[in-house]
């Protein structure tokens, strides 16, 4: 059985590794910089308020694009994925979550290759300042985890409730649902195994004595059962019944405390089956990309077909998370220090391209991210496949975003 | 005359430490070791409260804890004819359990004590050691005493975990309160589906569930019982100091 394996030992120590490291790493770098190219493009990420206080909402939505380049070996989303947040532990509670509008309270299934709108309504917990990131679950993969932003909670703790009704026309708080049989049900067992090993270890001294009298028993040839006293034998007839009582007594009073329950819902939730794949007037394709080291340069050259009514240009290369904007077609700047934008850092030459026209651009994306966010490790990945989406921006105000892959090679020199 | 009294007075004292030593130790190391093994392998369905289903966690934690209990019950009753020792494993077990849920997980991982509550199991290891005396009987017991280990974990439980089962609805979906939870105390690298619980399948049994987990599970018992025992009589055989 799986779960009695060396992976539940690994879980739990990076369990109890990371739950205290959580807010300030959630492992955005950790996985291989290919991985991240290839699995899930999150983009339009909106998170906020980013001060609110405790009892506030905040919402994290966007949208994502399952990558079509998504790599054999990694587990795809076609099996089963959860819509997550990393918010540093339990320090907002999750309201709601939805892809496409349908509720991501259980876990579901997605495509590759399809565009995704995502949102998930959160209710500040505790006060403090958390780096905020939606996370794609992806079973047997782990999570792909998207940008995140710094939120800060004011006012204490002790404002929050979490209130919810049941079907039966209870209202619970669920910070402290049922504590109170909890606690009263283990102090009573605690009690009474209390007293039965004080009635057992009241005699003191008690091991050696009692060895003693075994291994005499046993050189007479006698039974050393005979230790066993009448008393002691009641006793324990008088512990079975009443333990065997309570637990009869404690299993109807449970029943009739609750008297109408169901198991734990388990059911996958199915996403419409007749989502189309997204289109777009564009077509582009890597003629050749190539990442220069002491520069920390990424060049691509690009033939690129548009097949709209607008006049395009490249406003912004999304890699990785990291997102590399041309200033002379958007102004994007960083919300907080862990943003990643690179606001100047796209520069497209031959960059136009009427309606109808088909040419070679080149495209050049230079920031120090690219060292920061461990992209340039591709160079030690297996494959050296770069991929990433292309926003094109046409003069009508029209978006066009297209995945582009292609083989990257590393200069040197 | 005065001086073998003395000497009688010095030796009961070093049985009374002898004796408060070994009790502490080994009830200590065997709790400590039993809730490291449960950590590892069965943990989850001990840590949350949305793990508690049907099917599995009355099985495989109940089945896991049995072991090192009843491999020291062996050694206890063999040596000392105490039936103390599972109850003193369970209990101490249960104590360690709380202070780590309220450690790790309410004070560092945040999460209310009423999501990462700890199981009743006390009731269970009195059941066992009240069957020794009662049965003086190895074989006896594990049908006995093992068989009800393993039965009356879930009705054992109930009384705490039933209202976690209570149905609500929210956002127009039916869930208990303890999937509500699960839902809401957000767990980043645990995601619904690696839950580990019963799901719907082609079966006959549809409504006995919980009875047949339960029998079940006391089958598995009795046989836990019976290996450990063994391998504690063994390892009691072997590597105990034969004179004090
Ligand atoms: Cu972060």
């Amino acid at each position: 059985m799986k779960f009695f394996g060396i992976n539940r030992l690994i879980g739990l120590i990076l369990v109890l590794a990371i739950l205290p490291l959580d807010s300030y790493a959630h492992g955005e770098r950790a996985q291989q910089a290919n991985t991240r190219m290839r699995t899930i493009n999150w983009y339009d990420l909106e998170i906020g308020p980013k001060n609110v206080q405790v009892g506030e909402i905040v919402t994290v939505k966007g949208r994502f694009r399952a990558s079509s380049q998504w790599p054999e070996e990694i587990p795809s989303i076609d099996d089963r994925v959860f819509l997550n947040v990393g918010t540093g532990g339990p320090n907002f509670v999750r309201l709601a979550s939805n892809i496409d509008g349908v509720s991501g309270v259980q876990s579901t299934s997605l495509e590759l290759g399809k565009d995704y709108s995502f949102e998930t309504t959160l209710k500040a917990r505790k006060p403090g300042r958390f780096h905020v990131h939606p996370i794609l679950n992806v079973k047997d993969a782990g999570g792909m985890v998207g940008p995140g932003y710094w939120v800060e909670i004011g006012g204490s703790f002790e404002e929050f409730e979490n209130s919810v009704e049941t079907m039966l026309g209870r209202t619970v708080n669920l910070e402290t649902f049922n504590l109170g049989s909890i606690a009263v049900w283990h102090i009573v067992w605690v009690v009474v195994g209390g007293a039965w090993l004080f009635y057992w270890i009241r005699q003191q001294p008690l091991l050696v004595p009692r060895m003693r009298k075994v291994d005499a028993a046993i050189s007479r040839g006698d039974d050393p059962d005979s230790l066993i006293t009448p008393t002691d034998l009641k006793v324990a007839i008088a512990f079975l019944t009443v333990t065997l009582l309570l637990i009869v007594g404690g299993f109807a009073w449970g029943e009739r405390e609750a008297p109408i329950t169901i198991p734990l819902r388990t059911a996958k939730t199915n996403m419409p089956a007749d989502k189309p794949f997204p289109t777009s007037h564009v077509e582009a394709k890597v003629e050749s990309a190539t990442y220069r080291i002491p520069g920390r340069s990424f060049r691509m050259q690009l033939a690129v077909v548009n097949n709209g009514p607008a006049t395009l240009q490249i406003g912004e290369f999304l890699v990785a998370n990291v997102r590399f904007i041309n200033p002379l077609v958007k102004t994007v700047t960083a919300i907080d220090e862990h943003d990643l934008v690179a606001s100047e850092g796209l520069r497209i030459e031959n960059g136009a391209i009427g309606p109808g026209q088909s040419k070679l651009i080149e495209v050049f994306a230079e920031d120090a991210l690219w060292e920061i966010q461990r992209l340039t490790g591709m160079i030690n990945d297996p494959d050296s496949i770069i991929a990433g989406l292309l926003f094109f921006y046409g003069d009508d105000g029209s978006r066009e975003i297209v995945e582009i892959v292609g083989s990257m090679l590393p200069v040197f020199e | 005359m005065a001086a073998s009294q003395d000497r009688l007075r010095l030796a009961r004292y070093y049985e009374r430490t002898v004796d408060v030593m070994l009790l502490t130790l080994i009830i200590f190391a065997v709790a400590g070791a039993t809730i490291f093994v449960m950590s590892v392998t069965i943990g989850d369905w001990e840590f949350w409260a949305d793990w508690k289903d049907r099917r599995y966690w009355p099985l495989a934690p109940v089945a896991a804890l049995l072991v090192f209990p009843a491999g020291i019950s062996a050694a206890f009753w063999q040596r000392f004819r105490l039936p103390i020792s599972c109850t003193a494993v369970v209990l101490l077990y249960t104590v360690f359990r709380w202070v780590s849920s309220y450690i790790n997980f309410h004070l560092f991982g945040g999460y209310p004590m009423s999501f990462v509550w700890p199981s009743v199991f006390i009731p269970l290891a009195i059941v066992i050691d009240c069957s020794l005396v009662i049965t003086r009987s190895v074989f006896l017991t594990g049908l006995g005493g093992a068989f009800l280990w393993g039965l009356l974990v879930y009705p054992a439980n109930w009384p705490l975990l039933a209202a976690f089962h209570e149905p609500l609805t929210y956002n127009g979906e039916m869930l208990t309160t303890a999937d509500l939870m699960g839902f809401q105390y957000i767990r980043t690298g645990l995601p619904e589906y690696v839950r580990v619980v019963e799901r719907s399948v082609l079966r006959t049994f549809g409504d006995a569930v919980t009875p047949l987990t339960a029998v079940f599970a006391g089958f598995v018992c009795t046989l836990v019982f019976y290996v450990s025992w063994i391998a504690g009589s063994l390892l009691n055989n072997q590597a105990w100091v034969k004179k004090v």
